[in-house]
Formats: C-alpha cells, structure tokens, sequence
C-alpha cells in the first residue's frame, strides 16, 4: 500500500477544493485551476533534493506539450479554414438535400456533428452547427429542444472516436501508447453504435413533436449553399491543408513502422497552422487573439499539476488500491464501473480532471500486473457518454447553452435531465455489455 | 467646439411603451432616423435608431456570419421578422446603455465616441433634463463649419466660434 504523507492531504484537500468551485461555477474554472497549481507549487508539494517544487511541477506540463500544442494547432487551422464558409456551406447543402422530412433533418445535423467532431472535436463544431440549427429552428418553426439535443449528444460521443476528436482522448491515448486504429476499433466502433441508438431515442421521445413539424419544401428553396462560401482562396488552398494534416496524424503509426520518419501530432497540426497564416497572409498577433482559445489550455495546465500533485505524492496509488481492492481484481467488474460510474460523474462535472486522474489510476492498476486494456475504453466512453447528460456537462454545452439562451429558449435544467439522463445510462450500459461480449466471453 | 455650439435643440422623443411599428411610423413622419425613449417620468430611459430595428429583424447568426445570410435566406422570411417584432415596445429593442453629452463636452469627444460605439443618436442632457441631440448631420455641419465650407448647413443653428 502507498504510504501518504502530509503532501498527500495537501493535494487531497486542493483538488478537493478546485472540485468545489467547478461545481459550484461561482469562480472561471481556469482561475481556479491556477491558483490551485500555484498554492501546490508554493506548498513545496513538488520539492525534490535536486529539483525546486516549481521543476518537478512544469515537468508535467513538458511531458504534456504536444497535447498543447495539437490543440493550440487545430485551433487555428479549423478556424483559418472556418473563414472559407466551407463547413457552413456543407451543412447547408445537406438540410436542402433532405426533402424537407423533419425525421431527416435531425438525421443530418446528429451525423454531421459526429462526423465534424469525429474530425477536429466538438468546440468548433458546435460553433459551426449551433447557430445554423438555431436559424433553422426559427425560419422552419422547429421544436428546438430534439435538435439541439441531438447535437448535443453526438458532439459530445462524438469526442471518444479517435485520438483527434477530443483532448482528453488524445492525452488517454498518447499517455498510454494508443495508436490511432486502437482507438478507432475500440471506441469507434462502440461510438457508431451509441450514435444509432442515440437518434432513435431522440426520434422516439419527440416523435409527436416531429410528426407535427410541416416543413414545405418552398421554404427551403432559396437556401443556396454556395453562396456560404466567402473566401475562396483559404477554401481551395486552406482545406486541402486541413485533409492533409488530419491524414497525417492518422497515418502517423504506418509512416514511423513504414518509412522510420516518427511524426507527432503538435508538429503536424502546428506546421500546418502556421503554414496556413504564411500562405493566407494571416498576422499572428491576431490569430492568437482570436482564434486560440487559452482558457482551454491554461484549464489544461492547471489540472496537469494538480493531478501530478496526486500522482507525485501517491495519492493516486490509493486509488487505484481502492478501486482494485473494491472490484477483487475482477476486470469486468471494473469495466461496468468505469463505463456507467464515468458516465455519472461526468454528467455533473467537468470531465477533463476526472479523465485525467483515472488514467493515472488505471496505469497503476496496470503497473500492479492488472490487465486494463478494456478499462481505457470504458474510461473514454464513460467520459465522453456523459458529457452530454447535463447542460453543464461539458465545455461545448455550455457554449451551446449560451447561443440557445440568447434566442429566448430557456430548457429547464431538470428538463433537460429527464430526457438525458435515460438516454446516457442506456449508452453506458451498451458500452459494457459490447466491450463484455469482447473482451470477457 | 463644444456640444453647445452643434446640438440641435429639438429631439424627437416617443414613450417606452410605445410599440416598433409606431417608433418606425414617427420617423418616416418626423423624417429622423433615431428617437430618443422616454419613461412614464419623461426622464431619459435609451435611444433607438433606424439601424437598431433594422438589426431586430435579422438573426443573431446572420449578424456574425454574413455568408450564412446570403446562403439561408427564405422566401418571405423578412416580412416574417417585420411582423414578428413589429408589436413589441421599444424598450426591448432599444439601447439602454446609451452615450449622452452635456453641454461642455467638446468636438472631438463626441466624435470618438460615434466612431468607436457606431452612434446614430446621442442626447444632450443637462441635470437630467434633455435638452436636444446630436446626430451625425449635427457632426457634418460641424465638420462643414470646420473647413469653412461657403454655405455650411450649421448656418441655421447661427454657429459660435
């Protein structure tokens, strides 16, 4: 068992703190995140005979920087490709291509938010697909609640499909050493699954509201999706960059076996950024305000040397101790508690510094000779699963939650549960019962 | 050049509760394109502009994405948003957060002021009390008498260097 020692409490008792004030939403997470690394770096927590406290901390943060520095390069390159209309402009000519069938509509916005996340991750695309839905809802007189809904949900499953759809799948795969197609058969295959069942839950639970819909097909008829495009120099030049670079990260595995030439994915997506702002003429001082959004990245910061705090002072050893000693060393039964006890606690918390202490744990587990391999994937899916299960669930419903509001919708929170929360233990209990039948039978 | 020497002494006023039809109606009567919105005390509550109704009728994500209005635009749907707000009051359209000068303010302030808020109507207000507004043909004439332009349209209000 590990020994804890007063550094231990400390630890304990800040990451017990910033949790009070993420739930509570009274301080900006990345204020509180911050501080919270600093008090542990100035409590000595991370003092070695030959490293400052403030060392060993950073020293989570490098090991970390191409996570940073993939999410700070698709910032910019999705942005600066946003600019063409290219994304709006396949939206569009999707919805005109539907036949105006309100079942249809809400086919097409649920798979081209999971296919745009699936992509470049759910911040960006619910910035692009939010507020076409909202101009749909008002020009087509939608109930808005089943679309945005389903938005919500695949934008949010959306981010456990491959290592570039979300941060904390990239920083699950990458600590771990998941390749690309690992992560694609594994959680990929489960996320189509969830995705299926998702749309015909939401078709199920409005389908009076959806069969009441009349959308005339005159009303759609002078939708014309070209004209979304408003730069054509970044849509001919800056999408093929984009492919490029996705390509690339994906491909990255076969070129290092295949040519021994080992790519990563900040080098990738930061060359191919900065590329993009030479060949667009884009002044950098004004990318950077713009178009990277830093409280994403200090959140990260923060929370790496929080958790390195847990991990450094073997706080996490005892957690993973606990849920060892709990489950008897049964992995199935860990399996089911991870997928569905993620899910959960990710429906009411920010589920990055969840993500990120459990993947320290589960590494423990592994260093005490568990086999864990089907509990990275309940972990992603959990996590991701219950992203969606409440409006504070995670960073992109916020963000949605704030456009909706503005159009004078106002979905009461318990509403929303109550159509959520069904839907996101069904997922988690999909997700254990396929990763069951392939991992234990 | 200070405020007292440019304003124009009468401003055209309609009452909060009034609706967006009737402030529109007043303007093409008044021949103004901005109003200055007064409370049940005729205390100064926010100014509304041609510009501030037209922008009701156009959807947020229209506003931020010019190539979204170009390419979602429906039959019919302009005269759908006329009629959407056009029975709503003013007070919900109108900006509350409103610029106002007095009468010692200078030029220059006031112009700064429009360039950086895009301001069609600001008004003159001395302890409370509204005395007038400047609106940008008030900053033209200003400009006119300025360059000492032959017939300057500020001669009307008799300038004072």
């Amino acid at each position: 068992m590990p020994t804890l020692t007063l550094f231990s409490f400390i630890s304990l008792a800040v990451l017990c703190i910033v949790y009070i004030f993420l739930i509570t939403e009274k301080i900006n997470k990345v204020i509180v995140a911050i501080l919270g690394a600093a008090l542990l770096i100035v409590s000595q927590v991370f003092q070695t005979t030959d490293q400052t406290s403030q060392d060993t901390a950073f020293g989570f943060i490098s090991h970390n920087l191409d996570i940073l520095g993939f999410v700070i390069g698709m910032m910019i390159l999705v942005g600066i490709v946003r600019e063409s209309g290219i994304f709006e402009a396949i939206a569009i000519w999707l919805v005109k291509k539907i036949n105006a069938n309100p079942f249809a509509l809400l086919a097409v916005l649920g798979f081209l938010t999971l296919g745009m996340t699936a992509l470049f991750s759910n911040i960006p695309t619910i910035l692009i697909v939010i507020p076409i839905t909202l101009v749909l809802i008002k020009q087509l007189r939608l109930p808005y609640f089943p679309y945005i809904f389903i938005v919500l949900v695949m934008a949010n499953i959306g981010g456990a499909m491959t290592p570039i759809s979300d941060p904390t799948t990239y920083y699950q795969a990458k600590t771990v050493g998941l390749s690309f197609n690992e992560v694609l058969g594994n959680s990929g295959i489960i996320v189509m699954v969830l995705s299926v069942v998702s749309y015909a839950y939401t078709a199920l639970v409005f389908r009076k509201d959806l069969q009441t819909v009349k959308i005339s097909k005159d009303s759609i008829a002078f939708f014309r999706p070209h004209s979304a495009i408003r730069n054509k120099k970044v849509l001919t030049r800056g999408t093929p960059i984009l492919i490029l670079a996705i390509l690339l990260m994906i491909s990255k595995g076969w070129i290092s076996s295949t040519f021994g030439i080992t790519l990563d994915n900040a080098t990738i997506s930061l060359t191919a950024a900065f590329f993009a702002m030479l060949l667009f003429h884009r002044d950098p001082k004004k990318v950077f305000t713009d178009l990277i959004d830093w409280e994403i990245i200090f959140f990260f910061m923060g929370l790496f040397i929080i958790v390195g705090a847990l991990e450094f002072t073997q706080v996490i050893d005892l957690l993973s101790h606990a849920l060892i000693q709990l489950s008897q060393g049964n992995v199935q039964f860990l399996t089911g508690l991870i997928a569905i006890g993620s899910t959960i606690i990710s429906t009411f918390i920010d589920n990055v510094p969840y993500n990120i202490t459990m993947v320290g744990a589960i590494q423990v587990m592994e260093k005490n000779g568990l086999w864990v391999y089907p509990l990275w994937w309940a972990l992603n899916l959990g996590t991701s699963i219950g992203g969606a299960g409440s409006p504070i669930g995670a960073a992109c419903n916020v963000i949605a939650f704030g456009q909706i509001h503005r159009e004078g919708h106002h979905p009461k929170f318990g509403y929303y549960l109550k159509i959520a929360l069904p839907l996101i233990v069904l997922n988690g209990f999909i997700t254990f019962v396929i990763l069951s039948l392939r991992y234990f039978s | 050049m200070l405020i007292s020497d440019i304003y124009h002494r009468s401003a055209v006023t309609i009452e909060h509760t009034k609706t967006i039809r009737e402030a529109l109606s007043l303007c093409i009567k008044e021949k103004v394109n901005g109003l200055v919105i007064l409370n049940d005390d005729r205390r100064v509550v926010g100014v509304l502009s041609v510009q501030d109704i037209a922008a009701a009728t156009i959807p947020n994500q229209f506003r931020q994405n010019i190539g979204m209005a170009a390419a979602m635009y429906k039959k019919g749907f302009f005269h759908e948003m006329c009629a959407e707000i056009q029975d709503r009051p003013v007070s919900v359209y109108m900006r509350k957060n409103f610029e106002y000068v007095n009468l010692h303010d200078n030029i220059m302030e006031i112009t700064a002021e429009f360039l950086k808020n895009d301001l069609y109507i600001v008004p003159v207000i001395e302890n409370g009390e509204l005395l007038g507004i400047v609106t940008r043909s008030e900053i033209k004439a200003a400009l006119a008498y300025g360059m000492n332009l032959a017939d300057h349209p500020q001669k009307k209000y008799k300038l004072k260097q």
